[in-house]
């Protein structure tokens, strides 16, 4: 104690004196009822939280009681009070029991406090509430420390409830000595933790972060507690929402306070209030079984939005010019050439090209051919393609198809059964060759399959079913396939050419299929190939033959010319934009 | 469990398909059975998607969707072929004409539609990517494809241009001769992941 106050006047007066020495006033009564009153606990309710010192031990003490008994009226006997810290701190021999030293009124308050949830027990309440918040989160490391911490001081008190009654009271005798050295360590740890020895590094308080209830404690009992700070606490023990701050650093560090006392810059105060219990509140992620399809799909989703998202060279969408009249002089020009064409033939002999060597086998194979000889035809082709295929075909099959050969006919397209009577039905028409129609397969590959395998059955199997069609109940001279596509060739070679290596296999094909095919050729599966229009040229130049190709060959001609002179203009048109523009190349 | 007997059905079939190409004798009996099998299923295949077909333009056609008219001449032009087709046959030149002369006109026509489509679309590919190797080796690649076409440089071979025309003529057959390999080996593999049960394309993954 500083001294006695006078009631009176207010001033200061030593200890020993028995009058103001401002006023005279008397001051004995006021000496002896500060004598007799507890040195934990303030005379006025009001100054509870604002005497730092006294306020503490009391605070603490009554967390001890809240945790450890729950009627407030009936605390343990031999409990020792919280001394205070520091030189001003009171002998544990001559603090009054805990029910003797709380007055009445924190008495009935904390009753009260008990009874009813919003009663003047504010601070109790949030107190509890706050200390309930911290045991449940268990899983937050930075609360252990503290949850220890009250752990320890209960084991401690229990440790000391279960002495024995002569310990304790010996213990009681000489606590004058041993209780200010055992209490100064943890209040002093306190006080670190609380951060009133600036003399703290950032690494100290870093070590700080699971004591935050204690640092609050602290900061009400010294006055500088925010009130944001019970807010929280109290929306966190409801399981409101709390504002989480953008920023991630686990505590808000109140910048200390300065006071310009002379040139000297004295900090006076540095309050830490760490956030754990923000982010304790925050849910776990739900753990969800993903499987790895799942989860390829959603690295692909993602990809896919980054890919949508990805900066890109933007082409301005300009308005569409009226362009009608040009593409109508286009389109007149396109079809008014081709048209024009057909009334130009080609001479009567057309000027022999070098034979390629696809060509010459294939002629090779006809010429070698039996006038008795069974072909079979495959027509693999759509009716888009009927007119390429005829122009194709017809040189071929002029040469192939005389009296007395046999020929079977098999389609696998929907349409190839009319196709193959309309081509057959013109170069066969004033020629006595019996054709045998094998239907339509509607699979490429199954077709081909069981063409190779009929051979003759060495086995049979009585209960078995026969099948109703053999392709090759004889053997053929040779097999000749009309394909608009390599897919359908392909099928045809690979399937004939492993069952059936022996049997001549040659191609009539569009001029989209053949480069793709010529592989095959060169491989020897084929015997021989002839794809497009100007090859079907080139092969009837050679034979001598005049017919369709003649009448179509210009007009293919002036096509392909207009194709080429189309792009080349609308490439230089294209560049003529794109160097306007400027921004493609970007 | 219930995959269990399409798993054996079809891992069977396979390996007696693939023990054909080695044992045709022996099993040709066999084999030529199993693909009319194949055959008639692709066959039933067939006439569910056209009754699937029907039935979709059916019911635009009772509520009335937008569009409906067009569902209408669908099903009246396919319930005419489909009598003319059982009643004459494919023999009867009347038969034979009405759908050469519509398919083949109509078919031909989508064709040349699309050529002029990838010439627009080859167009516009300067447009959009601009001079770039693979833009320009795109658009030479077509002109000389298409210059080729035309039967010029039909010389003897010994000539140098004779040997030009020999390269540009087989220098397409080298891409394809990478895209078959490619093609050949994605095949096998595949083949074997079936005949193994490790890929199940006629059921459920």
């Amino acid at each position: 104690m500083a001294g006695l106050i006078c009631p009176e006047c207010g001033a200061e007066n030593p200890d020993e004196a028995k009058r103001c020495q401002e006023c005279g006033a008397l001051l004995i009564e006021q000496s002896q009822r500060a004598d007799e009153q507890p040195a934990g606990l303030p005379e006025d309710p009001l100054d509870f939280l604002a005497q730092a010192d006294d306020d503490l031990p009391g605070l603490l003490h009554a967390l001890k009681h809240e945790d450890d008994q729950s009627p407030l009226t009936d605390p343990p006997g031999g409990e020792e009070s919280v001394p205070p810290e520091g030189d001003e701190h009171v002998d544990s021999s001559e603090e009054p029991d805990a029910e003797e030293t709380l007055p009445e009124w924190l008495i009935r308050v904390r009753q009260r406090a008990q009874e009813e949830e919003d009663s003047v027990g504010e601070v109790t309440q949030k107190l509890v509430v706050a200390q309930d918040h911290l045991k449940e989160d268990i899983s937050t490391s930075r609360h252990e420390n503290f949850s220890s911490w009250i752990e320890g001081i209960r084991d401690e008190d229990g440790a000391k409830e279960s002495q024995p009654a002569e310990e304790t009271a010996k213990k009681a005798e000489t606590g004058a000595e041993e209780a200010p050295s055992e209490d100064e360590g943890w209040l002093t740890k306190i006080r670190k933790m609380e951060g009133k020895f600036i003399e703290e590094t950032d690494s100290e308080i870093k070590d700080t972060d699971g004591d935050s209830l204690l640092q609050w404690l602290v900061a009400l009992e010294e006055g500088t507690e925010q009130p944001e700070v019970l807010d929280e606490a109290t929306e966190l023990a409801d399981g409101a929402p709390v504002d989480v701050p953008a920023d991630d650093d686990e505590k808000h560090i109140q910048q200390p306070e300065s006071v310009l006392e002379g040139d000297e810059l004295e900090v006076t105060q540095q309050m830490i209030v760490p956030t754990p219990t923000l982010q304790a509140e925050q849910p776990e992620p739900p753990l969800v079984d993903v499987t790895r399809s799942e989860q390829l799909q959603a690295d692909q989703l993602a990809a896919t939005i980054a890919d949508e998202k990805a900066a890109r060279a933007v082409v301005k969408s300009r308005k569409a010019k009226s362009t009608w009249a040009i593409r109508l002089i286009v389109a007149v020009v396109l079809i008014g050439s081709v048209v024009f064409s057909l009334f130009f033939r080609e001479p009567a002999v057309l000027p022999v090209a070098p034979m390629p060597s696809q060509h010459e086998d294939m002629i090779s194979w006809i010429e070698e051919l039996p006038a008795d000889a069974r072909l079979l035809l495959v027509f693999d082709y759509q009716a888009a393609y009927a007119a390429e295929m005829a122009l194709v075909a017809e040189p071929v099959l002029e040469e192939v198809i005389h009296p007395g050969r046999q020929l079977s006919v098999l389609y696998t397209s929907p349409m190839g059964g009319l196709l193959s009577q309309a081509l057959l039905s013109e170069i066969s028409a004033d020629r006595d060759v019996p054709i045998d129609d094998l239907g339509y397969h509607p699979f490429s590959a199954f077709t081909a399959y069981q063409a190779g395998i009929s051979a003759p059955a060495a086995w049979v199997i009585p209960s078995l079913p026969k099948s109703g069609r053999t392709f090759l109940a004889d053997d053929y001279e040779g097999i000749i396939l009309l394909s608009d596509t390599f897919e359908g060739a392909r099928v045809w070679i690979d399937q004939l050419s492993a069952l059936m290596p022996g049997t001549p296999l040659n191609l009539i094909l569009s001029a989209q299929a053949g480069p793709m095919l010529m592989p095959y050729y060169d491989s020897g599966q084929v015997s021989g190939m002839i794809s497009g229009v100007g090859e079907a040229r080139n092969f009837s130049a050679a034979e001598g033959r005049s017919g369709a190709i003649l009448i179509r060959w210009r007009a293919y001609q002036t096509g392909i010319l207009l194709m080429v002179t189309l792009i080349v203009t609308g490439v230089l048109f294209s560049s003529g934009q794109v160097n306007d523009e400027g921004e493609v190349n970007a | 469990m219930k995959k269990l007997p399409a798993i054996i059905v079809s891992v069977t079939i396979g390996l007696t398909v693939l023990a054909g190409y080695f044992f045709q004798a022996e099993l040709s009996t066999v084999l030529s059975l199993i693909v009319d099998w194949g055959i008639l299923l692709a066959g039933v295949a067939g006439l569910i998607g056209l009754g699937y077909l029907a039935q979709y333009h059916l019911t635009r056609l009772m509520k009335r969707e937008k569009g409906a008219f067009f569902s209408l001449i669908t099903l009246l032009v396919f319930l005419f072929i489909l009598v003319a087709g059982l009643t004459l046959t494919t023999q009867n030149p009347f038969y034979r004409n009405l759908i050469l002369n519509v398919q083949v006109s109509v078919e031909a026509s989508f064709l040349a539609v699309l050529a002029v489509t990838l010439l627009y679309a080859s167009l516009k590919l300067i447009r959009t990517r601009g001079w770039t190797p693979m833009s320009v080796g795109f658009l030479i690649s077509a002109l000389i494809s298409l210059v080729l076409n035309l039967g010029v440089g039909m010389t003897e071979s010994g000539t140098v241009l004779g040997e030009l025309v020999a390269f540009w003529r087989r220098l397409p057959i080298v891409g394809a001769r990478g895209i078959l390999l490619g093609m050949a080996i994605g095949g096998l593999i595949v083949g074997l992941r079936v005949l193994l049960s490790m890929h199940r394309p006629y059921g459920e993954e």
